[in-house]
């Protein structure tokens, strides 16, 4: 099989549903070679099968088990030449309602995780003679929305985490990006506390494009973020919202 | 109503750098200020010199957190003003940052401007309506890789006062970013196991006007912001750097070309 991502070793996080998932499918399909963790063993176990991908168990609120699953896929893939950080949470709440608890496990997941499992990778993509870096963040980290407020914190944030990993880990041709999902399904099905809009897409604004994101959307974006044509793309934040962000500073929304 | 006059307000971090200005400048301006910080001694000095209470407090320990809240609305009879200033600081890149030191960090600078909104938006909301004022950092709208993770937690500090302003305005309370520049004397904190920040404003560019930033500049920006006279600003991320931010400057290596 050849393919644009043809013999890339890549570690992806969270990849047993949502858009996590969708990346695995397109990643192998595209010819990498992949790693994924996730906490649902059943679930990661039946994406594996379907994709070839190897599955690791493991939370990334858990510093060790990051480690572990590191170790496991420089080990299982015989180095690395790509990190993917989809991993998330999100809590349907504003900020001065969200539990000093669910900021901590948003905080650890959305933000810290991406930090250790970048800290983690950068020494193995050296080794690889260079690489790529990508973290799944989302439009609310570049324009806040008020109901999910702690997580558009954590998504500003981790959005300067990509361009900051950018500038000094560039010198090694070393690429990181964000990219910024507008609303996608299948979306988040990993959920604190709160979440109900996954269920289904019922009153949900509807951006230019016409219709709601796909994950196999966002998935593109990555592959090729991944691959060679994105030899010259580094430290951005690359929206992939069908128009939403646009729309919604072109007043539409509150017209 | 227009200046500070009469406002009950908290402020954290107050005993040094930009803070202790806050302090200062409220004080003078008639407000009434109750301010946190580790360093009693440093607290008591700033206490005797500006008749502003002092309530030891550690902003990484939610506990003490909500401590001080409860003794700042007890000793003020309620609050009109949050100024969200408590900060540390660390040099070095994200690869070199340590994850304790990066817990630290993610503390004191964001987890500690989250819980003391949160806390003092229903005093504040009760009051008939006030302001949060966050110091964030020039570096929360262009991160400095120099200051990585600090650069990481002031860019969230800004989407906290956005979304803050976002909640906050149907019930008349206001939240603004004041993102400084170089501002001697700075932020001097650092996470466990690290010297004091070596703060050398010999190192660093000039900004063109000739001259750094003072801890009274920033204060003087929180002093109208937390008035009713500011009454329309909500949401707003303001730059006080001098002009550093507001883009590229000529002979600063972007040539014709390559733009």
């Amino acid at each position: 099989m050849t393919g644009p991502l043809d013999g890339r070793r890549a570690l992806l996080t969270g990849g047993t549903s949502g858009i996590g998932a969708a990346l695995v499918d397109r990643l192998t399909a595209d010819g990498a070679r992949v790693v994924f963790t996730g906490r649902d063993r059943q679930r990661g176990t039946e994406v594996a099968g379907r994709s070839g991908a190897t599955f690791v168990a493991a939370d990334v609120r858990d510093e060790a088990a990051i480690d572990r699953s590191v170790d496991l896929a420089a080990q299982e893939l015989g180095g690395l030449d790509a990190l993917v950080c989809a991993a998330g949470v999100i809590v349907d709440r504003t900020l001065t309602r969200t539990s000093p608890e669910d900021w901590q496990t948003l905080l650890d997941v959305n933000l810290t995780a991406p930090y250790l499992y970048s800290r983690r990778c950068l020494p193995l993509l050296r080794e690889a003679g260079g690489g790529s870096i990508v973290h799944v963040s989302s439009d609310a980290g570049v324009w806040g929305e008020e109901e999910v407020g702690a997580y558009s914190v954590t998504k500003a944030a981790l959005n300067t985490l990509a361009q900051m990993l950018a500038i000094e880990a560039g010198p090694s041709g070393i690429r990181v990006n964000a990219v910024c999902p507008g609303d996608i399904m299948p979306g988040m099905a990993t959920t604190v506390a709160g979440r109900k809009r996954h269920a289904g897409t019922d009153g949900w604004r509807v951006p230019p494009m016409g219709r709601i994101g796909d994950a196999s959307d966002v998935a593109g974006v990555v592959s090729f973020l991944l691959g060679p044509d994105a030899a010259f793309v580094t430290g951005t934040a690359l929206l992939v919202d069908g128009g939403m962000i646009a729309s919604y500073r072109a007043w539409e929304a509150n017209a | 109503m227009s200046g500070p006059d009469g406002l009950r307000v908290l402020v954290t971090g107050g005993t040094s750098g930009i803070g202790r200005g806050i302090v200062e400048r409220l004080r003078t301006d008639g407000a009434s200020v109750v301010f946190t910080g580790r360093d009693a001694p440093r607290g008591k000095q700033v206490e005797t010199s500006t008749g502003a209470i002092f309530v030891q407090a550690d902003a990484s320990d939610a506990k003490e957190i909500d401590r001080s809240v409860a003794r700042a609305l007890e000793a003020l009879g309620g609050l009109d003003a949050l100024v969200n200033n408590a900060g540390m600081i660390l040099q070095g890149s994200i690869e070199s940052t340590t994850p304790a030191a990066w817990r630290e960090l993610m503390a004191v600078n964001l987890t500690a401007a989250f819980l003391y909104s949160r806390a003092c938006f229903g005093p504040i909301r009760e009051g008939g309506g006030g302001s949060i004022v966050h110091i964030a950092s020039d570096t929360a709208i262009r991160g400095i890789p120099s200051i990585a993770a600090y650069s990481v937690t002031k860019a969230g500090v800004r989407m906290l006062s956005d979304v803050l302003a976002l909640e906050g305005a149907p019930v008349n309370v206001r939240s603004n970013a004041v993102c400084p520049g170089d501002v001697t004397p700075g932020v001097q904190a650092t996470p466990a196991g690290f010297s004091a920040h070596a703060e050398d404003p010999s190192k660093w560019a000039l900004p063109p006007a000739g001259r750094f930033g003072t801890a009274a500049d920033v204060a003087a920006l929180v002093a109208w912001l937390v008035c009713d006279e500011a009454r329309h600003m909500n949401g707003a991320t303001i730059r006080i750097d001098a002009g550093m931010g507001a883009g590229i400057t000529a002979g600063a290596g972007a040539g014709p070309g390559d733009d």
